[in-house]
Parts: structure tokens; C-alpha cells; sequence
């Protein structure tokens, strides 16, 4: 090693192999129910039956479900998995503390069941990505912390001077996930399950998707791009392509990412200094993920031949394959012109599945083939069915991403569509869906494949551990004992003491991440002046408030954006492009990034009540073929009047201006809006007892929405 | 806080500041090209990407 001969020690010890035994269990285990709740949902938009009238099955509330659980659940467990097991040989050490790994295994397991639980239970922050109420996200932060002390502490302990690239990649994620959720999830509860955000509106909207954006980087890319750096020279058995690529890879990916948040926000409401910034940084990370991807398939130079036979490694290739696809593609939607078209279709939803199946998904298939065998000291069951499982996959994701290529360019062409005399061809928003549903089935067709080929993996590995012999002895492993750096070492090769110094490394890691969200953020978060306050622009009042917190509950922003963008087409079709005063009181602002059906933004005064009430209990009694699901128990669950006081007196804290006499009295301003709605209502047919249900409440924001506009109070 | 706010709003409207920080950027870059490539750096890379190939044998000891 590089310690000076005469000073070498060896000490013994073992890997703590367990715990990766229990991530990789967890990862098959979320994988299967993710991927099942993915499959689920996917059919629901085929089919608006599938929802079967159920509240805590409607897509708005499974679609969370869907989403954290192949993030968070499936991809987290993974991650640790290939964490726990990578660093300590990397290190040559155990685990710091097996208990500390311990606590962390099952406080994320358990905060993956509360997530399963009060999503569908509709209990949401309404951000996506970011849904869990603040007892979870609180919880995470505490879980975090413990992983990344458990993690340092190793680090301290370790045997190897040097860090492998691999590691720098997780030091990253562990710094910068704690950074993205610990901003982003600042909230006031107003009870156990329900809180608002402290920022509202635009600035809620760049902060949500500058953590959108990078949860994507430093959840779904860094570590799985320390995973690759790691699993893909074992595999190959061969050594990374370049290690020079590697350092530049790693230091321009983790600079660069941080900036491209705006590119979720392009043509909003937005201050066009931010977007711009996105678009270009966006575009420059074309360099670096090639960069990454080049390195990764070069390693393989000289085992070419072994991708016919072997399926770790087509998993590996097609993985980084699908890693350049969606990294080329995601830059060139960023750019402001492509956007136009892309954004809030299907288009973004078959980039976002080609990078999340085809690099998180077969990365994790290939390091799961690879370790359950060394870790249960046996054979696979079955390379055959390793390979079917790729080939069924592979043809999954690619019949997933082709479809929603197919609907999303359809789409966004249609609702640009302008004839000769300036009028919208599809006028009707109901056109351009059905248009598109077929295409939906084969979506679910899609998705179906991949977890058929997921199941096959799941009998696999149940095969191939129960082939495992049934008590094995723990591997002992010497290695020399690390000394501290001496200053003859020093006076010899300085540079190879700094490569050693974690605690530096770490810290220009974060300085160069920190660059980034300081630069985009600090405008928004401390100048009043970033968005022009209009007087004119009223608080909600307290039932619209309640309503609105139906919206969110319900997830409608998953289908429904609430941001008409500046273009000919939108104003056509829906009105005057949003200004930021708008959604100013907005906490979480709810803009959207799908439009499943369509924008909401100017809905307020456009129909009567009554089409609400009805749209609610059948979306097909006034548009024949609308896929809205049906919500018969806002017809049912009474308001809850009496939390109105709370919420107001948190929203008022946080700087909207209610009175103190509307804070004491908002059940009662509440009760006589109700009772205003709901009597035009029952004078229509409507029963009498409708007053005090959630639809009410609902309606009176949907009326609200856009309406200070139509009013001329905002110009 | 209102300090800070308007210290970084003077701040923000200086064109300079723009070009420090395509300075800063580019010499980022250059630093990392120029450090990988520093004198005796082939047979320390060699070495490192070498980590992961180094733990898997029989007999339970790492390899040096």
C-alpha cells in the first residue's frame, strides 16, 4: 500500500454484509409495489374507470405513491445497497457503527410505510417529489443525518488513503440531498398532518424546482453514477476507462446540475434572468453526463464480446445507453423553443421513465445480479432468465418512452394548431386526449413489460437464494493499518495527502453546489422587490382556503397546471398569460407540470357552479369523453370549519394579510359563503343537505381561480 | 436581514460581477484540467482506478 514499509501493521476484520442483505431485500421488495402502483396508474389514465370511485385510490392520490416509491423507495434502497457495500471494501474497513446502519435501515423503511399510508390518505404538502407531510420530512431530515454521520465516521476509520471516485459521487448526494430537502420542506404546521410552505408562489415555485430538478441529479444520478464507477470495472473486471474523466466528470456535474432547476419553469411567471440561467446550464450538462456515459462504456473496451452472453453487463450498457438518451434529451428540453412543445405533455413524462427505467432501473438490476450471488456465497438460478428479464425490460421501457414520445409531440402540436384566420384547430382541450388515449394503453402495455420482466428478476433471486448454503462463516479480511500522513510522505507526493482529506473534499463539494443555489436563490428568498405585491390581489378568503386545500389533497395539480404561458396559443385558449401577483398568496403554489386536462389558471367565472358540481360527481355529464376520475365522497365529507381559524392564523403569520377579525371569525365567513353557493345551487336541483360538503369549499376556489384578473384588478 | 438584502441587490446590478464570475467558472475548469494532468499524476490514477478490482479474494486478504 502506500504506507512506508517498515511502518505496515495488518489488521483483521470483516465487512458487515449484512445490511446490504436487508437494502437489497428493501429495494426488491418497494421495487415490485412501486412499479405495481406505476402499472396501476398508467391503466387509470386509460382507463378513468380503474378508479373505481375510491378516494384513496384516484390517480391525484396514487400517482405520489407511484413516484416516491420508485425514487425514494425502490432507488434510495438501492443506493444504500450499493453504498454500504461499495465504500467499506473501497475503505477497507467495516461499517463505523452497525447500529447507526441499522437505525438508518429501518427509519427509512418505516418512513416509506407512513409514506404509503397517508399519501393515499391524502394527506400532502402538494409539491411534488416533495409530498410527504412535515412529521415525515422531518423524520428523513433525522434519518439522513444519522446515515451521513455513519458514513463520515467510516470515512474517519477507513484503511485506503485514497477516496475512489465512486465515493466522491455519494459524498455529493449526501451533502446536497440534505441541502435540497431541508430548504425545500420548511413549513408551519397547522396540525399533525397538514402545514404550509414559508414560501409562496414564484418563490415557492423556484425553490420546489430547484429541489425537483436536483433531487433528480443527486438522488437518481450522482449515486447511481457511484454505483456505475464501482459495479461496472467488477463487472468488466477491468478498470475504469479514465480516471482523469472521472475527476472532471465529477467536479463539472456536481457544479453544474445545481443550476438548471429553472428549466421546469420556462415561459412562467418566472423572472426571465432565472429561466435564461437554466436553459444555459441545462444545456451545458450535456458535456459532463457524456462525458460520464463515455468513460462508462469505454470501461468495457476489450469485453465487448461478453455483452452477448452476459446479462450484468447488458444491463450495464443498456443502462448507460439510456443514461446519454436522457441526458441529451433533457438539455435539448430545456431549451426555451423545444419547451414550448414539450412541456406539460406526455413528452416529459416518456423522458423522465427513459432515464428512471432504462439507467436507475437496469444500473440497480445489473448491481442486484452481481452482489446477490457473492453476498449469499452461491450461483444465480438462471442466466437465461437473467437475460429474459433484460430483453422484456428493455422492450418495456422502449415501448413505455416511444408512446409518450408519440402522445407528447402529438399533443403539444395540437394545442399550438393556429389556422389561417388566427383561430385554435382544437379548441376543444377534449380533442387533443382522445387523441392521445390509445396511446395510453400502450403506456400501461409498456409498463406492464417492465415489471413482468421485474417479477422475473424477483423469481431469480428468490430461486438463487434459496440455493445459498444455509450458515456461512463471515469472510476475514486483512489489510494494513492507515497511518497519518508524515511530512516525508508529505515532501514526496503532496498531492496525493490532499486527494485524502475528506473533510476538504466534502467541503469544496459543497461550496461548489452551494454556488449555484445561492446565486438563484438569495434574490428570491430575501428581496421583497422580487415579486411587485398588488394591492388588489386578496387573500383566499377562509372556505376558498379550505378548498383549495382540497385541490392539493386531491392532487389536482398532477393533471392540471395553473400558469398560462405567454403564447399565442395558450392566451387563445385560455386567456391573458399569468403574472406572479397572482399566485402570490399561493402556498405551495400549484402551477403544475402535466396538463392531463386543462389549465385552471383563468377557470374562475367561465362556468356556473352547478357545472362544477356536476363535473365533480361525473366529469362525462358535461364533457362526453373526458378521463377525469369521478369524486363522489366530496359529495359526502362534511368541511372541517373548525381548523379555519388555525389556518389562517398560520397563513397570517407568514405574512398574508388577514385581519384579526377575519382570523376570529373564519368558520363563520366560511359557513356564509357556503351557505351563498350552496343555495344557488339547491335552487338549481341540487339536495339541500349540500351545504357543508367538501364540494362547496371546492367550488368557491374554483371560482376564485383568475378571477382579481377578470375583474381588472390586475393589468 | 435587510442589510444583507440590500448589500446583494447593489450587488446584483453590477455588470462586473457577471465577469468574475465567468472567471471564476472557467478557471474552475481550467484548475481541474490542469490539476489531473499535474506531473506524476498517470501512475496515481493507474493506481486508483485500480480500488475496486482489489477486494474480492479467496484467501480474505486485499490485494497491495
Amino acid at each position: 500500500m502506500n504506507q512506508p514499509e517498515k511502518a505496515q501493521e495488518f489488521d483483521s476484520f470483516s465487512y458487515d454484509d449484512d445490511i446490504v442483505k436487508k437494502f437489497v431485500h428493501a429495494t426488491l421488495i418497494w421495487g415490485f409495489i412501486a412499479m405495481l402502483a406505476g402499472v396501476f396508474i398508467a391503466s387509470q389514465l386509460a382507463n378513468w374507470r380503474l378508479n373505481l370511485g375510491l378516494p384513496w385510490i384516484t390517480f391525484g392520490r396514487l400517482r405520489p405513491v407511484h413516484t416516491n416509491g420508485a425514487i425514494f423507495a425502490f432507488a434510495g434502497n438501492a443506493v444504500f445497497a450499493g453504498v454500504y457495500y461499495s465504500m467499506q471494501r473501497l475503505l477497507k474497513t467495516r461499517m463505523y457503527s452497525d447500529l447507526l446502519s441499522r437505525v438508518h435501515f429501518w427509519g427509512w423503511q418505516l418512513i416509506i410505510v407512513a409514506a404509503a399510508i397517508t399519501l393515499p390518505l391524502g394527506y400532502t404538502v402538494g409539491k411534488e417529489y416533495a409530498e410527504l407531510e412535515w412529521p415525515i420530512a422531518f423524520a428523513i431530515n433525522v434519518i439522513w443525518v444519522i446515515f451521513a454521520f455513519n458514513f463520515f465516521k467510516t470515512i474517519q476509520i477507513r484503511r485506503e488513503r485514497h477516496i475512489y471516485v465512486a465515493i466522491w459521487f455519494y459524498i455529493a448526494t449526501i451533502l446536497t440531498t440534505a441541502l435540497l430537502h431541508v430548504l425545500n420542506t420548511i413549513q408551519i404546521p397547522v396540525s399533525m398532518w397538514k402545514s404550509y410552505p414559508i414560501y409562496s408562489g414564484v418563490q415557492d415555485a423556484l425553490v420546489q424546482w430547484w429541489y425537483g430538478h436536483n433531487a433528480v441529479a443527486f438522488v437518481l444520478t450522482t449515486p447511481f453514477l457511484g454505483l456505475m464507477y464501482y459495479f461496472l470495472p467488477k463487472a468488466a473486471d477491468r478498470p475504469v476507462y479514465s480516471y482523469r474523466l472521472s475527476i472532471v466528470h465529477f467536479w463539472s456535474l456536481v457544479f453544474i446540475y445545481i443550476w438548471a432547476g429553472p428549466h421546469h419553469l420556462l415561459y412562467t411567471a418566472l423572472p426571465e434572468w432565472a429561466q435564461t440561467l437554466g436553459m444555459i446550464f441545462s444545456i451545458m450538462l450535456i458535456a459532463p453526463s457524456w462525458g460520464g456515459m463515455i468513460n462508462g462504456l469505454l470501461t468495457l473496451r476489450g469485453a465487448w464480446n461478453r455483452v452477448r452472453t452476459e446479462p450484468i453487463l447488458k444491463f450495464f450498457v443498456a443502462g448507460l445507453t439510456f443514461y446519454g438518451m436522457a441526458t441529451l434529451e433533457g438539455p435539448l428540453l430545456s431549451i426555451k423553443s423545444i419547451s414550448a412543445v414539450g412541456h406539460y405533455t406526455d413528452w416529459i413524462i416518456g423522458h423522465v421513465h427513459g432515464g428512471t427505467l432504462g439507467w436507475n432501473g437496469f444500473i440497480t438490476f445489473a448491481m442486484v445480479y452481481w452482489l446477490v450471488p457473492r453476498l449469499w456465497n452461491t450461483k444465480l438460478y438462471s442466466e437465461k432468465l437473467a437475460n429474459l428479464h433484460f430483453w422484456v425490460g428493455f422492450l418495456g421501457t422502449l415501448t413505455y418512452v416511444i408512446s409518450m414520445w408519440t402522445a407528447g409531440i402529438t399533443q403539444g402540436l395540437m394545442w399550438r394548431a393556429i389556422d389561417a384566420s388566427g383561430k385554435l384547430v382544437y379548441p376543444d382541450f377534449i380533442e387533443t386526449v382522445t387523441r392521445i388515449v390509445p396511446l395510453y394503453y400502450v403506456r400501461a402495455v409498456g409498463g406492464a413489460l417492465y415489471l413482468s420482466g421485474f417479477v422475473i428478476m424477483l423469481y431469480n433471486i428468490y430461486r438463487t437464494i434459496a440455493l445459498a448454503p444455509k450458515e456461512v462463516e463471515p469472510v476475514v479480511v486483512r489489510a494494513p493499518k492507515l497511518l497519518e500522513p508524515t511530512f516525508e510522505m508529505l515532501g514526496r507526493k503532496p498531492h496525493r495527502i490532499l486527494e485524502g482529506l475528506p473533510g476538504l473534499f466534502a467541503v469544496l463539494s459543497f461550496v461548489a453546489v452551494a454556488v449555484g443555489t445561492f446565486i438563484e436563490l438569495t434574490p428570491a428568498v430575501l428581496s421583497s422587490d422580487y415579486v411587485a405585491v398588488n394591492p388588489a390581489v386578496k387573500p383566499y378568503s377562509p372556505l376558498q382556503l379550505q378548498g383549495r386545500d382540497i385541490y392539493v389533497r386531491e392532487g389536482c395539480y398532477l393533471c392540471h397546471s395553473q400558469m398560462v404561458r405567454p403564447l399565442i396559443s395558450e392566451t387563445l385558449r385560455y386567456g391573458s398569460y399569468s403574472r406572479a401577483e397572482e399566485s402570490v398568496y399561493d402556498r405551495p403554489f400549484q402551477w403544475g407540470s402535466k396538463r392531463t386536462g386543462p389549465d385552471l389558471a383563468r377557470v374562475g367565472g367561465k362556468y356556473p357552479d352547478l357545472w362544477h358540481y356536476r363535473h365533480m360527481m361525473d366529469p362525462r355529464d358535461v364533457t362526453p369523453d373526458s378521463i377525469m376520475p369521478i369524486y363522489p365522497w366530496l359529495y359526502r365529507d362534511k368541511i372541517d370549519f373548525d381548523v379555519l381559524k388555525k389556518k389562517l392564523q398560520v397563513m397570517k403569520s407568514l405574512g398574508v394579510p388577514y385581519t384579526d377579525d377575519e382570523v376570529e371569525h373564519a368558520s363563520d365567513l366560511a359557513h356564509e359563503e357556503a351557505h351563498r353557493i350552496a343555495s344557488g345551487l339547491v335552487a338549481q336541483g341540487v339536495p339541500a343537505d349540500t351545504e357543508d360538503k367538501d364540494i362547496i369549499a371546492l367550488i368557491a376556489y374554483l371560482q376564485r381561480l383568475g378571477a382579481d384578473f377578470k375583474k381588472g384588478l390586475i393589468q | 436581514m435587510n442589510v444583507i438584502r440590500d448589500v446583494l441587490a447593489a450587488h446584483y446590478q453590477l455588470p462586473m460581477l457577471s465577469c468574475v464570475g465567468l472567471l471564476l467558472f472557467m478557471g474552475v475548469f481550467t484548475g481541474t484540467i490542469a490539476w489531473i494532468f499535474r506531473s506524476g499524476s498517470r501512475e496515481v490514477y493507474s493506481r486508483l482506478s485500480d480500488l475496486p478490482l482489489q477486494d474480492h479474494h479467496q484467501d480474505g486478504e486485499t490485494q497491495s
